[in-house]
């Protein structure tokens, strides 16, 4: 969501005068998101700074090895498999849901939002107990005289999982593109004599290619960072081979460097997305009123396309929650108490909490000197503020760690690190969302206020602040989701004995007590599915009204 | 650090001298530009050059120009929405900007309408009005409702801004610029996003206010019908200048420039010779007048305006010029006449008064006024 506000703004240069104040930023504004910034890039800054130390000229040995070549041809594989995938599934869905007549629309769309709030190592549990060789899916097809199903383990396991996790992100950057896509130039190319499916490869995908590129880069990061699914399906990637070496730590300075590879990788990935983005203009060239376009009639198609985007639901969000289910009966009747979770949920939200609250506090100054000044260190800040979007959480953690340990004992093993760890990472997310409506507001507001004889504070607090607090409010949700759904950075930074919902699932997870995950992980997907499924309704209502 | 300080200190005095309305007197008035110049820091060229401008107390004042003029900057950099580049602006006798000082917006006491309205999403009328307001004034509610009865919108007060009609948005965006008892009011061409007929209804609620209340205004405008019909004094601007300043009628009929009378109304241009007073054309000969000192049997430029152009068509075979077309404009007609010279003018008379495409005509002026001339 975040990248697609971001690229709009870049290109539409026409606008930028309406945008931004060319007045002065407050100084107390520079200080604040200056101080903000160089927080953020402080993990990356020791990270690069220690693996040098540490290496120094064996760098180049090191990363010349074997294994490394074995471990980066894996996650190359993995994440071009996924990214190519998923884009496919979240093309085609937002498509048939943003243009077509279908039937069941609202449905759907929860349905193919929703599966954003299952963590990859739940889904990896479900996706072991149905798929594998002897799993549920073989039982169900020994009736047709199947007695073994293909491995799950490794690729074919890890890729499924990822699909699932990410096209989720790639549907809603793209049926946003595809809402504020002017439907004039559609009907355009129609009366130019192209047909439906010729307008949507030659008209509607080139003009959705900023949009794809950045969801395909989401995709890309997210596979590249996640480290609970991988290791549950037993995929050695990057991150999972630097969790494998800290957690034996028998030497410190190896995952330090492969960590560092991992930022480079991720930051190659972010320049390939900003050169497919393109020079086009892409947003509406019309400032008449927007135009709704008239939906695509498929006719007898219709219930072939509702049957396929049913299946997508299916397999990404019905069976594995039905596993849940399943194993959360299962245990209670085995006697299983569910009491001993009190502790990890109240631990999980209070954590949550804490975390959206300071990453919108931090998110909310930088978000409007961002956007609406104009000022020699923009770009600093900008780049500053969305490292942590390219930073996988293994990194985030592991240099906090070393940082804590070396420089700031007293923060070491302290909840404060674990939340200072989910600003850094997710600080990018509610930013773009903050931003996004703080580009709504007409800056004439603001200079109204002020003619009216209000100080800026005053402005700020009863004009900017009022008017932003949805793009606040949809800001924090999307932290506390991501903060519930987090595991590397809360398996290493959490305090010891300090347990969340996450972490106690991975810890039955690895020891194979499948079962006993089974009511965590529908408590956590309930307190993340619950305020996910409001913030994507309230959005579908007002498209409507609209 | 001493910078800091510095401004910090500047802040607090600036505040303390508050601007009064009282404040101006006749020789300072109560807007004054003095060669006030406009950079935007990126670009080469000013935004707008070496303005001279004086605004008396209770004037009304237009800004002519066409897009790009540099006119909205103007009415910016009073308000204190952009920093003046060299020059001094003072409001009320008393400095505000110059290249050393700038008192940001909310220190000017200026009332500023927009033309997107720019009303608060989140509050209702009254909310929207009472924001500017002393907070320290004992009878609010009144006051309010008398500025809403002022601009005809008694009765909205509880409403949101987006219930509102553009026209009722904009009466509501003067309700809340004049309830904070503004030295002055600055219109930044508040009746372009309204149709012309709702546009002229508040053209002149408008000015049955300002009048009434003896408000000081400033009004930027591209619309030449609406600066000449309101206004005590025109200014137009063109390409980052001032060209000429002064009272509505004047201007139309001296405009000291070119530039000047095709933007204050339409207007052909053709040549002629100068001599004692009148200037020969391939059109006929006319009387003429100048601003500038003219030699005779010297080249000009002359203006004629096609409202000035009648048409005589009898006797027509002697005549040399031709009417080309003529378009039909429900108020007036409008015709082409070419010259055998080959030059063009327009001319727009009456409908009762039928001449056929491709008559032969005589060209007269109305009232027998005299054409403007210009050196070439």
């Amino acid at each position: 969501m975040n990248l697609v506000k971001f690229n709009f703004m870049n290109q539409n240069n026409f606008n930028k005068n309406i945008l931004y104040n060319k007045n002065k930023p407050p100084i107390f504004l520079i200080i604040l998101t200056l101080i903000i910034a160089l927080l953020c890039i402080t993990p990356a800054l020791y990270l690069l700074f220690r693996s040098f130390e540490i290496a120094g000229g064996n760098l180049v040995s090191i990363i010349l090895t074997k294994n490394v070549f074995l471990v980066f041809f894996r996650t190359i594989s993995i994440i071009f498999l996924v990214s190519v995938v998923s884009c496919i599934v979240a093309v085609f869905s937002a498509w048939v849901i943003e243009k077509t007549d279908i039937p069941f629309k609202k449905v759907l769309t929860l349905g193919l939002i929703l599966p954003l709030v299952i963590p990859s190592f739940i889904l990896a549990t479900t996706v072991v107990e149905l798929y594998s060789p002897r799993g549920q899916l073989q039982k169900f097809l020994s009736i047709f005289g199947v007695d073994r199903l293909p491995e799950i383990y490794g690729l074919p396991g890890a890729t499924f999982v990822l699909v699932i996790m990410t096209y989720p992100y790639v549907f809603l950057i793209v049926r946003g593109a595809l809402r504020r896509l002017d439907p004039q130039l559609l009907e355009a190319s129609r009366s130019l004599g192209y047909g439906s499916y010729k307008t949507f490869f030659f008209i509607t995908i080139p003009l959705l290619r900023p949009a794809i590129a950045a969801g395909t880069l989401l995709a890309a990061l997210y596979t590249l960072s996640d480290y609970g699914g991988m290791a549950l399906l037993r995929y050695n990637t990057f991150t999972v081979n630097i969790m494998t070496l800290y957690d034996a730590s028998i030497n410190r300075s190896l995952p330090s460097i492969l960590s560092l590879l991992l930022v480079f990788f991720a930051l190659f990935f972010i320049f390939i997305e900003y050169f497919t983005r393109g020079k086009g203009v892409f947003h509406r060239s019309t400032s008449g009123s927007e135009k709704i376009a008239k939906p695509l009639e498929t006719g007898a198609l219709k219930w072939a396309l509702v049957l396929i985007l049913f299946l997508i639901i299916l397999l990404s969000l019905i069976t594995p929650i039905g596993v849940l289910f399943y194993w959360l009966i299962r245990g209670l009747i085995n006697g299983n108490d569910l009491l001993p979770l009190l502790n990890p949920v109240l631990n999980s939200l209070y954590v949550a909490f804490l975390a959206s609250f300071f990453t919108v506090l931090t998110a909310l100054p930088v978000a409007i000197f961002i956007t609406r000044y104009k000022h020699k260190l923009n770009n600093f800040i900008e780049f500053a503020s969305y490292i942590g979007f390219g930073l996988p959480g293994i990194v985030v953690a592991l240099s906090l760690v070393f940082l804590s340990i070396n420089l700031f004992f007293p923060l070491y093993q302290s909840i404060w690190l674990l939340i200072f760890s989910y600003i850094v990472l997710f600080i990018p997310a509610s930013i773009g969302s903050i931003r996004a409506s703080v580009l709504q507001v007409n800056p004439r507001l603001e200079d109204a206020a002020y003619s009216l004889g209000k100080t800026p504070i005053m402005v700020i607090l009863r004009v900017t602040l009022p008017l932003i607090m949805p793009g606040i409010l949809s800001g924090g949700i999307i932290v506390f989701l991501l903060t519930l759904k987090e595991l590397p950075a809360t398996l290493i930074l959490s305090p010891i004995g300090y347990d969340t919902l996450s972490t106690t699932i991975w810890g039955a997870a690895t020891e194979a007590f499948f079962t006993r995950t089974g009511g965590a992980s529908l408590i956590l997907i309930l307190i993340a599915g619950i305020p996910m499924a409001f913030m994507t309704l309230k959005s579908t209502r007002y498209n409507i009204q609209k | 650090m001493k910078l800091i300080l510095n401004k910090i200190k500047n802040f607090s005095k600036v505040k303390e001298r508050k601007l009064k309305s009282e404040m101006s007197s006749n020789e300072t008035g109560v807007i004054h530009l003095d060669s006030v110049t406009h950079f935007y820091s990126n670009d080469n060229f000013p935004t707008i050059e070496n303005l001279n401008l004086l605004v008396k107390h209770g004037e009304f004042i237009s800004i002519l120009g066409e897009s790009g003029a540099g006119k909205t900057t103007t009415l910016r950099m009073i308000a204190g929405f952009e920093k003046i580049s060299s020059g001094y602006l003072r409001i009320g006798g008393q400095l505000v900007g110059s290249n050393f000082l700038h008192a940001p917006p909310n220190h000017r006491n200026l009332g500023v309408v927009f033309q997107d309205y720019a009303l608060f999403p989140h509050m209702t009328v009254y909310k929207n009005i009472e924001f500017g307001m002393d907070s320290k004034i004992v009878d609010k509610t009144d006051k309010i409702n008398n500025i809403l009865s002022m601009v005809g919108m008694h009765g909205y007060e509880n409403k949101y801004v987006h219930e509102l009609s553009g026209g009722q948005q904009q009466r509501v965006a003067i309700a809340r610029a004049v309830a904070t008892n503004p030295i002055a009011l600055l219109l930044d061409e508040p009746f372009s996003n309204l149709d012309r007929i709702l546009a002229r209804e508040l053209r002149k609620d408008i000015k049955k206010i300002v009048t009434n209340t003896e408000t000081t205004t400033i009004l930027v405008t591209h619309d030449r019908e609406e600066a000449l019909a309101i206004s005590d004094r025109v200014a137009v601007v063109s390409n980052r200048k001032l060209l000429q300043i002064d009272t509505p009628e004047y201007i139309y009929n001296n405009p000291l420039t070119p530039d000047v009378a095709s933007l204050v109304g339409p207007c052909d241009f053709i040549e002629g010779e100068y001599k004692n007073n009148s200037v020969e054309t391939s059109f006929g000969k006319f009387r003429a007048k100048s601003t500038e000192k003219i030699e005779d049997h010297q080249n000009v430029k002359v203006l004629i305006r096609p409202s000035d152009v009648h048409l005589i068509n009898e006797g027509s075979e002697n005549f040399s010029n031709r009417v080309i077309s003529r378009e039909y404009r429900g108020e007036y007609d409008e015709y082409e006449i070419l010259s055998e010279k080959g030059e063009i003018i327009h001319s727009r008379m009456n409908n009762y008064e039928n001449i056929a495409v491709d008559s032969k005509v005589q060209i007269i002026l109305n009232k027998n006024r005299s054409v403007i001339v210009y050196k070439n």
